[in-house]
């Protein structure tokens, strides 16, 4: 009997991988990715070889801002990866601006090129499948106005974490869990402020733990990371990149990984941070809730695309992209209750092989026949608001 | 109240904390401690707390994956505690799990079909000659096309895979579904509609959930009971109405005004709670909310508060509340 | 209904018509992807193949054996000492040594006369009998009555004396003495322990010079110092009378260069390299993989109920696998080496009870991994689901934990193998694996013990030592790609 119930199982599975072998669709899948590969390794060596030119004369990145007021402009990035299954566009060109002393939040799911723009702007994409193929992140920092994107390796690394910061959604592994708080403090601030004195040095990191909150400073500063608790941990990662006075601090979802009371002190720790020093935020999260409290201006992508960007009273309050207009609908919240949650249908497209029409097309319940055009341009509804969506395209409006 | 379905009653469980080359027991973490609800039939429980707070425990012992410690859980009049294992394995298709994660739920390597169709050829479900048919059925309930039946899962986004692992648990006609965290992995514009998908499944298949979640929000949409647990213990209960509406305990409070609005007009006045969690293995004495609670009073670390409830059903653990008191929310609506 | 289940093409056909969705990739096929795109794992798979079928379809082919020994016919010399009348010697020209001592019933009358065809030696007897003995052994062969002698050799041996343009050799008062020609200077003389007894010395192709002293030794002197060669003591007065033959002799055909009968030459044996590489390789590669499977079937049968009932199942087995790893193997093996020689288990059996040894003494490792993976496994929550839909413990084993423990089996069995075969030279090197005449690469390697066959014949030890580091090394590349196809992430 029990023999028979193995013998019955197996018989099954042998009779599926017949029916499945429906080996034309399975050698297509073959062949294709065959040919993916091909065409994947020609493009990622052509990209690595400009990479790796060894002399890079400053007049090749040296470039100028188009709005002085701006610590950092995202013109027309585009970031591929060259993956087994074909390219992935996961940022394909994605221009907006972080302006001086603001916070922008970018606001997107899962898949959406939020991460990969803030890995796009330190160079951090992973090579060789991911390359920046395209368009031109400005930096300015004060002295001189740099193209990241252009700029060699060495110069990038002086940048990264000294001028541009990165708090990450885990902060246990951008700590190092060898190393005590304070010590890992003290480094950053040592490289940073190479002529200080050691107990100078010492009391410049108890203080950074101070600023970001942490009322047993001294203790904190001799412990390890894996003693501390996610939220203690998220708080002295903050105060770390605070130590260098960072021109930007990129939060990639500071916050995803904390418990609501925990995320509540740690977006009130923020926010009051904002205030106290002069460092533009580039808040990346999926959550609209915290993008409504802590942003200036908002940036909502979806596909590797900015499809709308305005200040967040704009965004939140007249949103005129129906995926914006979808998200803040399918997000119930407390206190208002409705029978069915809006939602929007279907999924998120797959990134290999995208339509040249607007992305959203397929799950937008305002498609018209114009969509079925070119990608939309971004269109102005006010100075600071813009849309990628025909509905407030000239005409549309025109012919109603 | 409707007739019960689920009964929990003084679930407690505890787990050993082994160290030492002996693997002697030095302590216990206690996940659950004492908690006791009742689901009727047809409805929704939600189950909100922080990490930590024992809320997947409490789902996972009701389905006995873990053996608990002491307390009862009643299915449908049966205490499935008491059960013999084959027994329990005849019983498993109609108490089921929805998981968190969507990508280590699903075997990587089976296809989708086989994913859900495996336990419904073990238990017999459907007669042989209509499995396959049956499956793809199921697949087209769950918002799944019949041509994905030979996919594998790492073809899949996040919120088909959490389409299949509904598909996998309604496959067995199920009564009750435990669904552990079921939208937390996934994008907001995906968590519409797998909320909606359960709540429609609901009201075809006439199931009974317990929602897990830490978000308040989707707990309020989809719930018809809401239970608030921190550290192992159930500290409120009632209907979803009465808790959002007027929620006593202060823990409660914090919760739900630390959770952020997409709204940024309007700037609510926020309970921040001090400090962290406390380690469930070392509770605080007394309240265990007591060394977080703005409202603390002597007695809070001292004794620990009784659970009263209200006429109307309404729960609640906390030194504030006596129980002749007229409740707070009573008086107020009247 | 039922249509569903006969017309799966029907099935498979998309709802919305995109030419993308008619494809299917499996994770195998992705894995596929990945390995076959590792250059040095596909070089490893190239070369494994190229050793498996030279291993096991190359002995076809080879026009020997694995055990065949060649000879070779050499000819040499010896030196015949006649002394007194009844008793012949034959000396090894080289170093002296006896090869054969006679005595004939009755004393011989003429000289020996050699042929120079067969190296055969005559002599006439006093009886006029005529015998002739093997010159290999110096065995009687043929006797012969009223014939002449010199009818029966037709072509007798005759020593071709070098014009010797330098020296003249005179036996006076007992030394032999060494006249140049051309002065007439004595250049050297020689005695021997007794003063020299020849009265005309009897000088080679080589121009050593051959005497006898007066008690019976039998002296070899070479021409230039007048130093001697070798020494031999016969037990007999003379008169002594010295002459020289051919003998053919059948010797192992050892350690000879490659040639074309031999492609990679002969070993000290005198076996063919080439085919012995082959069959070499067969034990090899069989020994790694029968060991592999004994390792894997007990790691994974002990590992995955350790791994899977846990408590203390789980102690137990895996303190049996901490004393397993306690045990030195190398000790183990020497001492499990002596006691099947002093058993006499048949060198053909030995392997089998090395491989099962092996197997025995490596399924800890294995069952470590096994144990770990099913550990992380089990808390996966695909198990979490399988359990909570009442799959049966069978089936949730065979069906979820194994297809995800495999890939995790199949690098641990290919680097395992790899490290399966070097084991097995070491051993074989120290003399416990595989003994002659059956060959393993690892005790061919063994030759290089012999200074002179490491210095001057490579072709001997290199190849199988080639062979290898080739196997071993395309195991691992293939197991490494094997790992990284499997877990792309790993590699970063």
């Amino acid at each position: 009997m029990k023999d028979s119930y193995i013998k019955n199982t197996i018989m099954n599975r042998l009779r599926k991988t017949k029916l499945k072998g429906s080996s034309k669709a399975r050698r297509a899948g073959m062949r294709k990715l065959r040919h993916v590969n091909r065409e994947n390794q020609r493009l990622m060596n052509q990209y690595e070889r400009t990479q790796k030119k060894v002399t890079i004369k400053p007049s090749d990145y040296q470039c100028e801002m188009r709005d002085q007021k701006n610590v950092v402009e995202f013109d027309n990035l585009q970031t591929h990866f060259f993956t087994d299954m074909g390219v992935v566009k996961a940022v394909d060109g994605v221009s907006f601006d972080v302006p001086k002393g603001k916070t922008v939040g970018v606001v997107g799911e899962s898949g959406c090129g939020k991460s990969v723009t803030s890995l796009s702007l330190m160079r951090l994409v992973q090579r060789p499948t991911g390359q920046i193929i395209g368009g031109q992140i400005r930096y300015n920092n004060g002295t001189e106005t740099v193209d990241i994107t252009k700029v060699p390796i060495h110069k990038i690394q002086k940048i990264r974490g000294n001028e541009i910061a990165m708090i990450f959604q885990e902060p246990m592994t951008s700590l190092n869990p060898v190393f005590t708080i304070g010590s890992q403090i003290d480094e950053i601030i040592k490289l940073h402020n190479p002529g200080m004195s050691k107990k100078a040095i010492r009391g410049k990191s108890i203080e950074m733990l101070r600023v970001v909150g942490i009322a047993r400073a001294d203790g904190i500063y001799h412990s390890y990371p894996h003693e501390l608790s996610g939220g203690m941990r998220q708080r002295a990662m903050i105060g770390m990149s605070l130590a260098c006075d960072p021109k930007l601090i990129v939060a990639d979802e500071p916050t995803t990984a904390l418990d609501v009371t925990i995320q509540a002190q740690i977006l009130d720790l923020l926010r009051n941070l904002k205030d106290k020093v002069d460092a533009s935020i580039m808040l990346i999260t999926h959550d609209l809730g915290v993008v409504a409290e802590m942003a200036d201006e908002v940036v909502v992508m979806y596909a590797g695309r900015v499809i709308e960007k305005g200040t967040a009273l704009e965004i939140f309050q007249d949103p005129k992209h129906p995926y914006t207009v979808g998200l803040l609908n399918s997000k119930p919240s407390v206190n208002k209750s409705v029978s069915r949650l809006y939602s929007i249908p279907g999924n998120v497209p797959n990134p290999i092989n995208m339509p040249g029409y607007c992305y959203f097309k397929d799950r937008c319940d305002k498609r018209m026949p114009i969509c079925d055009g070119d990608y939309p341009p971004m269109i102005k509804i006010s100075d600071t608001h813009l849309v990628a969506c025909w509905l407030w395209s000239e005409e549309v409006l025109r012919n109603g | 109240m409707a007739e019960s379905l689920i009964k929990v009653k003084n679930l407690v469980k505890y787990f050993p904390i082994k160290s030492g080359v002996l693997q002697r027991v030095t302590g216990y973490v206690k996940a659950v401690d004492d908690v006791s609800f009742e689901i009727a039939r047809g409805k929704t429980m939600g189950l909100v707390g922080e990490s930590g707070c024992g809320k997947t425990t409490i789902g996972r012992t009701i389905l006995r994956l873990y053996e608990a410690t002491s307390g009862t859980v009643e299915y449908d009049n049966l205490n499935l505690f008491d059960v013999s294992r084959s027994e329990l394995r005849k019983l498993r298709p109609q108490i089921q799990m929805i998981f968190q994660d969507p990508y280590s739920s699903l075997s990587p390597r089976m296809p989708v079909g086989e994913i859900i169709g495996e336990a419904v050829r073990e238990h017999r479900i459907v007669p042989p000659d209509q499995y396959r048919s049956y499956i793809i059925e199921t697949m087209e309930q769950c918002g799944l096309q019949k041509h994905q039946i030979d996919r594998y899962p790492h073809e899949f986004s996040g919120g088909q895979r959490q389409r299949i692992c509904i598909a996998r648990a309604i496959a067995l006609k199920p009564r009750f579904i435990v669904a552990d965290e079921p939208v937390s992995a996934l994008d907001v514009s995906i968590q519409a509609q797998i909320i909606n998908l359960m709540t429609d499944l609901q009201n075809e298949m006439d199931l009974t959930y317990l929602f897990i979640s830490h978000d308040l929000s989707v707990v309020e949409h989809i719930s018809d009971f809401v239970g608030v647990m921190y550290l192992g213990d159930l500290v409120e209960y009632g209907s979803r109405d009465r808790i959002f509406a007027k929620p006593l305990h202060p823990y409660t409070k914090a919760l739900f005004s630390a959770v952020p609005v997409p709204d940024p007009a309007r700037k609510m006045s926020r309970i921040i709670l001090e400090g962290d969690i406390p380690s469930p293995a070392n509770p605080p004495s007394g309240c265990k909310f007591h060394t977080r609670c703005p409202m603390r009073m002597p007695i809070c670390s001292e004794e620990i508060p009784q659970t009263i409830t209200y006429p109307n059903g309404h729960q609640v653990a906390c030194h504030l509340y006596t129980k002749d008191q007229p409740e707070a929310g009573d008086t107020d609506e009247s | 209904m039922a249509d569903n289940m006969k017309l799966p093409e029907e099935l498979e056909m998309p709802e919305d018509d995109q030419a993308s969705e008619q494809t299917i990739v499996t994770p195998g096929q992705l894995v596929r992807r990945r390995f076959v795109r590792n250059k040095l794992a596909i070089i490893g798979v190239i070369i494994l193949v190229i050793m498996v079928i030279f291993s096991f379809i190359g002995p076809i082919f080879s026009p020997y054996g694995e055990y065949e020994i060649f000879y070779r016919d050499e000819e040499i010399r010896y030196i015949y000492v006649l002394a007194g009348d009844q008793d012949l010697y034959a000396l090894n020209i080289a170093d002296g040594s006896l090869r054969w001592h006679l005595r004939t019933e009755e004393p011989i009358v003429s000289e020996p006369l050699i042929s120079a065809e067969t190296g055969r030696v005559f002599v006439q007897l006093e009886s006029g009998v005529i015998q002739e003995f093997s010159a290999n052994r110096g065995e009687l062969a043929n006797e012969y009555t009223d014939t002449e002698l010199t009818s029966l050799v037709e072509v007798p041996f005759t020593v071709e004396v070098p014009e010797n343009e330098e020296l003249r050799y005179e036996v006076e008062f007992g030394f032999l003495n060494a006249y140049s020609l051309e002065t007439g200077v004595k250049r050297w003389d020689f005695t021997g322990y007794s003063p020299v007894a020849t009265e005309e010395p009897f000088y080679d192709e080589t121009g050593n010079v051959y005497v006898v002293d007066e008690a019976g030794e039998v002296y070899a002197v070479r021409p230039e110092r007048g130093v001697q060669r070798w020494s031999f003591q016969t037990n007999h007065e003379g008169p002594y009378l010295i002459t020289e033959g051919p003998v053919i002799i059948r010797t192992l055909n050892a350690r000879t260069p490659p040639s074309r009968a031999h492609l990679l030459g002969t070993d000290r044996m005198g076996l063919d390299v080439m085919t012995r590489l082959m069959y070499g390789g067969r034990i090899s590669l069989m020994v790694g993989f029968v060991v592999i499977i004994i390792e894997i079937l007990l790691g994974v049968i002990l590992g995955g109920i350790a791994g899977y009932y846990g408590k203390w199942v789980d102690n137990l087995l895996m303190r049996i696998v901490d004393v397993f790893n306690c045990i030195p193997i190398l000790p183990i093996m020497l001492i499990m080496g002596s006691v099947m020689v002093a058993m006499e288990i048949p060198s053909q059996s030995r392997i089998y009870v090395l491989m099962l040894a092996l197997g025995l003494l490596f399924w800890p490792g294995v069952a470590r991994i096994v144990r770990g993976q099913i550990l992380s496994l089990r808390e996966q929550e695909f198990m979490v689901a399988a359990e909570s839909t009442g799959l049966k413990a069978r089936s949730r084993i065979f069906f979820h934990l194994i297809p995800n423990v495999m890939p995790q089996l199949i690098v641990i069995a290919t680097l395992g193998i790899g490290s399966v075969i070097l084991l097995e030279s070491a051993l074989s090197y120290l003399g416990m694996g595989l003994s002659f005449p059956y060959a393993s690469w690892g005790n061919m390697v063994d030759a290089v013990n012999d200074r002179r066959i490491m210095q001057d014949h490579l072709n001997i030890w290199v190849p199988p030592g080639i062979a290898i580091l080739l196997t071993v090394m395309s195991f691992n590349f293939v197991g490494d790609g094997l790992r990284d196809a499997y877990d792309p992430k790993m590699r970063r």
